[in-house]
């Protein structure tokens, strides 16, 4: 029975997914058609003639209404179809194909790291809750939560870039190419982005872990005398990750497009960097492109923890 | 139609079990200790708000136009104390101007978000069904939006301005105040005192607007506090991108991009700026997390 209703709320949760991904996409079209200046008159540059201004406005379908544009991009897109970038010709597949392992990257490890540093450190003041460690890394997660993203690259990069050469303040490597490098073009910007969620991911599970450490069972586990160690990481953490995993799935999911800044600050040819490029330059099919796989990877990131829910805790599906 | 419940609510029962030594304390006592911060972190807010207010007042020297050699540094010269940037503009104007404007466009945006986020939030929980799934399904949609993609997306297609990131930064934190009230609000809906009014005759927006209303303000004005501090990230972010107010205006943001090319040079054009940055942005943190520590408002219910 429970099989059933977690089956049953995987399949609504989809549903939802599709739902979300068309209103998105949809309003994206629309959005963008409300740009000022045709799109096609910058395509063909300042000195066309109308006939060919005219030509691309049938080429592209510019003079359509929003929904006829949004449904000739559908049925390209379940065809397997992104498009062809309007500025350089290449195909929006292509174009995602080269950016989408950088953001991937930058997030999966500023992800992993945050939780590597916030989880052992939450259990800790969670156990030690007003002591002089607490009150310090409350003073610390304060200072991270506080710093803009673009600022916190700025000073990384003096310091450990142009005051002491520890990384390249700027630029990339690809991680199939050479690995060492890769890794050294992406300490810091990994670092800027994984600040602010190791703030907040101390914060959420430090005071789940506090009100976890007041239940009996804890009280039993260490009558028996295990270690401490022990009761925080086998007996308390799994019970108090609950808003750890919402907020991560939130936190996580909104990086790579979050993440826009940092891939300025550095120099990093991720999505962020593309979709303002590509902003900026009216390239509307890549634009439309990004923020569809932005958003999709948000969803697709939030059903996961919906369905780690479960896992934690199979009541949730029962209900 | 919904039950009406005439049985009182059982007295909460004990749930904490008493600790001793520092655990003992709970978060609000803790949080009580250093008030020495939150006074602090007021009148630090409070100054930059009466400057932005009085800036056309007092004698600053023009923050658009050059007044003087180029990149004098902070603390060389009486009349520019805080220094001039790469077009010889004074720093503590530009400074204060900006603070002007990051002020107005958090605040204005703060301000429309909560009320229309409310409204939409209050009207969700009182008539359900439909308005629900409709709301419930655009806030989702708005969320699947990352803030500062949207943003972007915004201030390229409308073209940058202040009414353009105003009304972006309003609604990407919309959704957070719809279900913020919608969350308390359901709390109330079916409440004996709601029941009495609606049985002696009491109209819809009456119930809504006299009798919720006022009962979920003090969590949603306190996460208001808080918004601020993203707002005024987010701004200076926007700025930071040159998506924000156009130049010549001054923001904090365009202040940091423009300094970043003499980082190594002249490190006090980002510096000065950045500091001041940070200290606001974490004065709002400081005084947001004591109101919602005051009206106890809840992550999740967001």
């Amino acid at each position: 029975m429970v099989r059933n209703a977690l089956l049953g709320m995987i399949i609504k949760r989809l549903g939802r997914l599709v739902v979300l991904m068309f209103l998105v996409t949809l309003a994206t079209t629309w959005m963008l058609n409300l740009v000022p200046g045709s799109p096609a008159v910058i395509l063909a540059g300042p000195s066309a003639t109308p006939s060919v201004i005219a030509a691309i406005n049938k080429k592209y379908g510019f003079n359509e209404s929003v929904l006829v544009q949004y449904w000739h991009w559908l049925s390209r897109v379940f065809h397997g179809d992104l498009g062809r970038s309007y500025q350089t010709q290449q195909t929006v597949t292509q174009a995602l194909s080269q950016r989408v392992p950088v953001s991937l990257e930058l997030t999966i490890m500023a992800g992993l790291i945050a939780l590597i540093i916030a989880v052992p450190t939450a259990l800790y003041t969670g156990y030690r809750a007003g002591s002089f460690a607490d009150r310090v890394v409350d003073g610390v997660t304060s200072s991270f939560i506080s710093i803009p993203g673009f600022l916190a690259g700025i000073l990384l990069a003096y310091l450990l870039a142009v005051k002491v050469h520890v990384f390249p303040a700027i630029g990339w490597q690809s991680l199939s190419k050479n690995p060492a490098r890769n890794f050294r073009t992406a300490v810091l910007p990994v670092v800027s982005l994984s600040l602010p969620l190791i703030a907040i991911f101390q914060r959420v599970l430090r005071a789940d872990v506090i009100a976890t450490l007041q239940q009996d069972y804890i009280l039993l586990a260490r009558s028996k005398g295990l270690p401490t160690w022990k009761i925080l990481f086998r007996h308390a953490l799994k019970p108090s990750s609950f808003s750890l995993l919402t907020i991560a799935g939130v936190a996580i999911g909104g990086l790579i497009g979050n993440a826009v800044i940092i891939e300025q600050v550095y120099s990093l040819p991720g999505l962020g960097s593309l979709l303002v490029s590509s902003i900026l330059s009216k390239d509307l099919v890549m634009v439309q492109a990004v923020i569809a796989i932005i958003a999709l990877v948000y969803l697709v990131l939030n059903l996961l923890v919906d369905i780690a829910y479960t896992a934690l805790d199979p009541r949730v599906a029962a209900q | 139609m919904s039950e009406i419940s005439l049985a009182p609510t059982p007295p909460a029962l004990p749930t904490e079990i008493p600790v001793r030594g520092r655990a003992a304390l709970t978060r609000r006592q803790r949080r009580r200790r250093p008030s020495v911060l939150i006074i602090i972190a007021a009148v630090w807010i409070g100054a930059w708000a009466i400057l932005a207010v009085i800036a056309n007042w007092i004698p600053l020297a023009n923050p658009s136009h050059h007044v003087g050699h180029s990149r004098v540094g902070p603390f060389h010269s009486w009349s520019h104390p805080l220094g001039t940037d790469a077009l010889g503009r004074d720093e503590l104007s530009r400074l204060i101007f900006g603070a002007r404007q990051s002020l107005a466009v958090s605040v204005i945006a703060a301000a429309i978000a909560m009320s229309v986020g409310a409204i939409v939030g209050l009207l969700s929980a009182y008539i359900r069904n439909f308005m629900d799934v409709a709301v419930g399904t655009f806030t989702d949609a708005i969320l699947a939006f990352p803030p500062l993609v949207f943003l972007l997306a915004v201030a390229a297609t409308i073209g940058p301005s202040s009414t353009t990131v105003t009304g972006g930064l309003a609604i990407v934190s919309m959704p957070a105040f719809i279900r913020l009230s919608r969350a308390n609000a359901l709390r109330f809906v079916n409440r004996e005192f709601v029941q009495a009014n609606r049985l002696m005759g009491a109209g819809p927006l009456r119930i809504v607007f006299k009798e919720i209303l006022p009962n979920i303000l003090a969590p949603i004005a306190a996460y208001a506090v808080v918004l601020m501090a993203f707002l005024i990230v987010a701004a200076s972010s926007l700025s930071y991108l040159g998506l924000g107010v156009p130049p010549p205006a001054p923001s904090w943001g365009a202040m940091i991009a423009d300094g970043q090319p003499d980082l190594v040079q002249h490190p006090g054009l980002v510096f000065v700026p950045a500091v001041v940055l940070f200290i606001t942005v974490y004065a709002l943190n400081v005084l947001g997390d004591a109101a919602r520590q005051r009206f106890d408002v809840r992550e999740s219910a967001l």
